[in-house]
């Protein structure tokens, strides 16, 4: 037997436990009982080698129940506290951390012989780390670090340790933190160490020390680095686990690295398994950062993470986040390319709407009109009928109303119905189309359009349709109809913003209707729903003609002058005192006109970018030219009259006399003429004074035929004769008060004001100033001048060139296109919104068909003429421009569409007179250029009947009549012609008369 | 006599590639070629020579301005050994009980005075071949002590009785944190003559590395004049990379020191084809802090955030970064922001000199 007790001691001693176990066991019942306890507990514990070296786990069960045994069957024995020791190790072994704790701490705070504290220590803070007991394991982090034998160790403790303090919301001082995390320690490549790190950061920014939270996570290892610093770590611990291997003697050590590869191998899995790692905790910096309002920092970690991470599973946040800084910080190359991304991916569905409503106001903001317009296009194209699809549509269309591309815009908008007028997108696309079409008066077109939005519904375009239909039945002369409709348009609207654009057209309808007292009622609400000063001017400008139309003149100008006097600086007040100086005209004040002109010249003269003072500006010198003119002429009229009192007699006495002399003296002024037409005291003064002239005259010659007949002849005694007409009192007294009017006017006149400026404005070489005054004094001139080469150079010249007003590059650009239309062309093209809605667009549409006639390019003349058409119907240029059309058909062949043109002139009552006669002219000549003679004829005719007052007009009808006649063999006819040629007066003169005289004589 | 004349003159050979070698280094590197000290007025020591046989003998030993000549006591004449050429001979400092004392001596003033007693004749001797002397760990004790009682001038001193291209790196290391001190200290023209010699006499393998490290300290404290002559030879080294990022540092520091030279660095560091993280941050960096310069300060912003995102937490070109990123949002007069910047610079570089400068502008304001 004691052999047997050797070789069990000797298997003991060499740790080869399972092979003494049977010997062990059968030894038992042998040996003195004082021995069971010993062979009970090796026997216990031969059970955890079985486990570590079969990997058996009931063997580990086995060796629990044994030693829980043993420490009931011996609890006073030396071995028990190693028993509980080996009891908590096979908890642990088991990840029952609970029970494991249980068993260590006891142990460690009551230290017993023969067992390490450190050990146990060890095992108790990598229990509390697994189970990320960070609080609970902080007297056992804090001893650890107390405790460790190397610097690796200390780190790791200390990590363990400001990690627990930190969720207590204890933070160390940065230098201790800097130095832990600059270490190399393998601590700062666990993943729950890292994680831990980033929860301290999460609870930080919580609690708003953004900072440090800063700090903790930027310290956080990445996903990169710790499957990195984890591969190389596992390589390491395998060659130590290698190392070990079978050794007997150094199986602790077996233990521990196998143990902590284990851990690690762990570790890395659990880091491969979470691919989000990285990209969350560089949100976790950005959200920092952008907590922080630095949003540049954050910017940048957005999109860095956009490229490094475009398959991540919040790829579409990344980026949406990306692209939302970068249109925050108004940075739009970053922003288009981000948006251009994230609508580019047909997975990104969450914020689409959100992106493509922010990049379109990015391209409005940014003026990159083509831009949104493909945006536009290619979103439709994949995301027709969703929210964002009717926002983009939305600033789609209001960009091209914007940019006065109507066309442009019922073209788009005819494309999207066709396209997708059967998804929610219709709505709007319907609108839109409306308002294209009511501003190319297409009135029905329009209707119908506003009558389909209407139809949808309570949508947002609804109120907006409402009144635009009314617009458009407007156009279409149901005036009452039309009325109704802006009516109800305010009744369900009042506090709508067109409402007071709806009081002006009501105001505009009811007038039309012939109640101007109710027009004046809807006029005057515009200004109390409305902040705009153009809109209250409109109003202001209506109010005022009605008022004048009802003779209360005064309270016109009274209101104008308010207007002015309010808002003195705002050049809104322009078409008022305009319109304030045509009144004083009409009322024979010519000189408080160009008084009332003069103030606000002065005031805006030097704003060269107000363009409606180019305008005023020509007013004031053709007015101030015409009072100067007057005074002349008024002077020489009295001079005379005193010259020649028989005159002056027939203009008081004779009133056709009196018509015709006025008539052809339109420069005398106003009150001379109303004296002499209305002002009774002063005709009958002139009257009694030439009563009295011809009585005293008739008692001479009868006194004188007395004295003559008397016997002897006597001396006539005669009266004395009437004082000369000159000294007549009423005619002082007019003279007087004409006298006194021109004083109050300036010396100076509006021309040598105007050079005294250019004079200053060279000085201060202040070239926008010196084209303004030099383009109004050009203007003035009948015919207009031309400017010099050194201000046609300045077209060169980009930086002066945009510093202009457009009334001056206008000016120029009408010379340069005599040899150069088609840089004009471009210019008048680059810059059409400028001039959109200004005094000079009709200036400019003019300008650019001329040019492109000169270019040589007909079709596009017709086109830009057209345009003009358009949008000054009313205005005469129209009329010049549609001749203007149909001479050119002709000229390519066009013959009927140059007489439909042609003959829409004829249609307008108010082109009566020249305009319809040129128009009959050009119609005469299209049917000669197709040989329909006799067509021709009826026309040359028309004019030959009916525009006697026309001369010009007149002889060129005789003239190209008798040349049709002559081309249809009319022989007879065409001497009749010329036989009434010859009786009608007034047309020797004529350049025609020279042209027939030349034929026939 | 012959093969003493032969191994003269291929060591003479080999000496002359070598001094060709570094005269090409410092011409790229735009400094003075170094001139190391003359030791022909040096007095001879007494030294233990021990020759390859195993004899042993205490002679007086030269130093010289190629080697080392040791007088042969019974009237052989004189051996004369080039630097460098040591494979023969072992040449040690008698531990004599002096010394030992010395080495000992609890209190490091103390210690550096006794030691210098010791050792500054055997100073010139810091030439000789590593693993040949203990004279190398014995200086470098004494350095110790001079660095213990932080007297910088005296390191200075030890630095200028050296051939500093023949010291060995373990000693020169030393020179680096010393030349900083001395500026720290207000000793400029020492510092910079000292740094200027380091530059010149190492070879740029080694002096590129121990440069950068001394050039980001000198940076961190604002010493940016020295930070610049030290970035300046770095840029001529053969790592891209690492001259592509010190030709962007240049750039700032002239920035800083207002030379005019910025947009030369610039484009020179734009030339070299390189975009790691790193580089791509500081040249961000650099262009926040020309676009603040200029007076942009939005523009800056974008670039300095550019970087900072790029660039290491703890980097020393970050601390510039966030200085200017400060410096800018209170341009923008963006208080709170720049004061979030403030505490992030005081927990990322608590003892910086860039956060001691704006915490003071700061508490002065």
């Amino acid at each position: 037997m004691q052999s047997r007790v050797k070789r069990a001691t000797d298997l003991i001693h060499a740790k080869q436990l399972v092979k003494a176990r049977p010997l062990l066991v059968q030894l038992r019942p042998e040996v003195d009982p004082a021995m069971h306890a010993n062979l009970d507990f090796y026997i216990a514990l031969s059970y955890v080698f079985e486990y570590y070296e079969k990997n058996n786990s009931s063997a580990l069960d086995t060796g629990l129940e044994k030693f829980q045994g043993f420490v009931k069957s011996y609890p006073k024995d030396s071995l028990v506290p190693l028993a509980r020791y080996n009891i908590a190790d096979i908890h642990a072994i088991k990840k029952d951390f609970k029970k494991a704790l249980q068993g260590y701490i006891p142990l460690y705070k009551n230290p017993e012989p023969g067992i390490d504290r450190k050990d146990i220590l060890k095992k108790i803070v990598l229990i509390y780390v697994s189970e990320e007991q960070w609080e609970a394991g902080m007297p056992y982090f804090e001893a650890s670090m107390r405790i460790a034998e190397d610097s690796t160790d200390r780190a790791t403790s200390a990590a363990y340790l400001l990690i627990a303090q930190a969720k207590q919301g204890i933070v160390t001082d940065s230098r201790q933190l800097l130095q832990f995390f600059t270490s190399p320690a393998p601590v700062f490549y666990t993943p729950r160490f890292n994680a831990a790190l980033m929860e301290v950061g999460d609870q930080l920014k919580t609690e708003g020390d953004l900072p440090t939270a800063s700090l903790f996570y930027q310290f956080v290892r990445s996903y990169e680095s710790l499957e990195l610093g984890l591969t190389n770590h596992i390589a390491n611990l395998k060659e130590r686990v290698a190392k070990f291997e079978g050794n007997v003697v150094l199986r602790n050590f077996y233990i521990d690295a196998k143990t902590e590869l284990d851990n690690a191998t762990a570790d890395l899995a659990a880091v491969k398994a979470t691919k989000n790692y990285t990209p969350l905790l560089h949100w976790r910096i950005a959200g920092v950062y952008l907590d922080m309002e630095r949003d540049w920092e954050a910017f940048w970690r957005f999109r860095k993470m956009v490229d490094k991470y475009p398959d991540h599973e919040y790829a579409e946040s990344i980026l949406f986040s990306a692209f939302s800084l970068g249109h925050k910080l108004d940075q739009y190359d970053i922003a288009e390319e981000l948006s251009k991304r994230y609508l580019s991916n047909p997975n990104f569905r969450t914020y689409r709407a959100t992106v493509a409503d922010s990049m379109s106001s990015m391209y409005l903001e940014y003026e990159k009109y083509e831009e949104l317009y493909a945006m536009t296009r290619e979103y439709l194209s994949h995301s027709a009928g969703d929210a964002a699809s009717a926002l983009l549509l939305f600033k789609h269309g209001m960009a091209r109303l914007r940019r006065f591309e109507n066309p442009e815009l019922i073209n788009d908008f005819q494309t999207f119905n066709t396209k997708y007028g059967e998804t929610n997108s219709a709505v709007v696309i319907r609108y839109f189309l409306g308002l294209g079409l009511l501003i190319e008066e297409d009135h029905q077109g329009a209707l119908d359009n506003f009558e389909l939005v209407l139809a949808e519904g309570d949508t947002r375009y609804k109120p907006d349709a409402s009144f635009r239909k009314a617009l458009a039945v407007m156009g279409l002369d149901r005036i009452p109809e039309a009325r109704d409709l802006v009516v109800e348009f305010i009744e369900n609207y009042p506090d709508n913003p067109l409402r007071a654009q709806a009081e002006l057209i009501l105001g505009n309808l009811v007038d039309l209707l012939g109640d101007a007292n109710k027009a004046l009622g809807h006029y005057y609400l515009v200004e109390q729903y409305s902040d705009d000063l153009e809109l209250n001017a409109s109003a202001e400008l209506k109010i005022s003609r009605i008022l004048v139309d009802q003779n209360e003149i005064d309270t016109a100008i009274g209101r104008l002058r308010s207007f002015i006097d309010t808002h003195v600086e705002d050049a809104a007040t322009i078409p008022i005192v305009a319109a304030l100086a045509d009144i004083y005209k009409d009322l024979e004040k010519p000189r408080v006109a160009l008084e009332t002109i003069k103030e606000p010249i002065i005031r805006f003269f030097t704003l060269t970018e107000i363009d409606k003072l180019d305008t005023l500006l020509l007013n004031y010198i053709t007015k101030d030219r015409a009072v100067r003119e007057m005074e002349v002429a008024t002077e020489a009229f009295f001079q005379e009259i005193t010259d020649s009192p028989d005159l002056f007699r027939d203009l008081v006495i004779d009133r056709a006399k009196q018509y015709r002399y006025f008539k052809e003296h339109s420069s005398v002024d106003g009150l001379v003429r109303d004296y002499f037409l209305e002002n009774e005291d002063f005709r009958n003064a002139v009257k009694a004074y030439f009563k009295e002239v011809d009585q005293i005259q008739a008692a001479n010659e009868t006194a004188k035929e007395e004295a003559a007949n008397s016997q002897p002849p006597t001396q006539p005694k005669l009266l004395e004769p009437m004082h000369p007409v000159g000294e007549l009192a009423v005619l002082i007294d007019l003279r007087k008060q004409v006298a006194e009017l021109n004083a109050s006017m300036p010396k100076q006149t509006a021309d040598d004001w105007l050079k005294s400026q250019l004079a200053e404005a060279r000085a201060a070489n202040n070239i926008p100033l010196e084209l303004r005054i030099q383009t109004a004094l050009a203007k003035a001139e009948d015919p207009e001048s031309a400017p010099n080469h050194r201000m046609v150079q300045l077209f060169d010249d980009p930086e002066q060139w945009s510093e202009l007003g457009l009334a001056p590059k206008l000016w120029i650009l009408r010379k340069v296109a005599e040899l150069d239309p088609a840089r004009v062309i471009e210019e008048l093209e680059i810059s059409r919104v400028d001039y959109m809605n200004t005094d000079f667009e009709l200036e400019r549409h003019l300008l650019r068909a001329k040019a492109y006639k000169q270019a040589e390019q007909p079709e596009s003349a017709i086109e830009a003429y057209q345009v003009l058409i358009k949008r000054f119907a009313q205005a005469n240029e129209s009329g010049e421009a549609m001749i203007a059309i149909g001479r050119m058909q002709i000229e390519l062949g066009n013959y009927q569409a140059a007489r439909d043109q042609l003959e829409t002139i004829l249609h307008r009552n108010d082109w009566r007179g020249q305009m319809h006669g040129d128009a009959l002219l050009w119609i005469g000549r299209a049917y000669v250029a197709e040989e329909k003679y006799p067509e021709a004829h009826g026309f040359f005719e028309r004019i030959m009947l009916g525009y006697p007052g026309f001369p010009e007009l007149l002889a060129q009808g005789y003239y190209e009549d008798i040349q049709v006649l002559k081309k249809m063999g009319d022989t007879a006819s065409v001497q009749t012609v010329y036989e009434a040629f010859k009786l009608t007066p007034g047309l020797e003169d004529t350049d025609a008369a020279k042209l027939i005289r030349k034929e026939f004589e | 006599m012959l093969a003493k004349i032969q191994s003269l003159i291929t060591l003479s050979s080999i000496s002359a590639l070598l001094a060709s070698s570094v005269c090409s280094q410092l011409a790229a590197a735009d400094s003075k070629p170094y001139i190391a000290p003359d030791f022909t007025k040096t007095k001879p020591v007494k030294l233990e020579v021990r020759q390859q046989g195993g004899r042993t003998g205490q002679y007086l030993v030269y130093a010289t301005n190629e080697g080392v000549e040791i007088e042969m006591i019974q009237g052989g004449g004189r051996v004369i050994l080039q630097w460098g050429h040591m494979d023969q001979f072992q040449i040690y400092m008698p531990m004599t009980k002096r010394m030992e004392d010395a080495l000992a001596h609890p209190l490091a003033s103390e210690r550096k005075r006794l030691l210098k007693l010791e050792l500054d004749p055997v100073l010139p001797m810091s030439s000789l071949e590593e693993g040949t002397t203990n004279i190398h760990n014995l200086i470098e004790a004494y350095i110790e002590a001079v660095v213990d009682v932080e007297d910088w001038l005296e390191g200075y001193e030890i630095s200028q009785k050296m051939a500093l291209d023949r010291t060995p790196v373990t000693i020169i290391q030393n020179f680096y944190s010393i030349a900083v001190n001395l500026f720290v200290a207000g000793e400029h023209k020492k510092a910079l003559n000292l740094l200027d010699q380091l530059v010149a006499a190492r070879p740029a393998s080694e002096s590129g590395k121990e440069s950068l490290i001394v050039a980001q300290s000198l940076l961190s404290l604002r010493l940016f004049e020295p930070s610049y002559s030290l970035y300046r030879a770095i840029a001529s080294s053969g790592d891209e990379t690492q001259a592509k990022e010190a030709l962007y540092i240049c750039a700032y520091l002239s920035m800083e020191l207002g030379n005019g030279e910025s947009a030369q660095y610039l484009k020179k560091a734009q030339a070299i084809p390189d975009e790691s993280n790193a580089t791509l941050g500081t040249s961000e960096i650099v262009l926040g802090v020309q676009a603040f310069q200029q007076g942009d300060s939005a523009l800056a912003l974008k670039h300095l955030g550019h970087g900072l995102a790029l660039v290491k937490p703890t980097s020393h070109i970050r601390q510039i970064g966030l200085h200017y990123n400060f410096l800018s949002y209170e341009n923008l007069e963006n208080e709170e922001i720049s004061t979030s910047i403030l505490d992030e610079m005081k927990l990322f570089f608590p003892d910086g000199a860039f956060t001691a400068k704006l915490t003071t502008q700061t508490e002065t304001l």
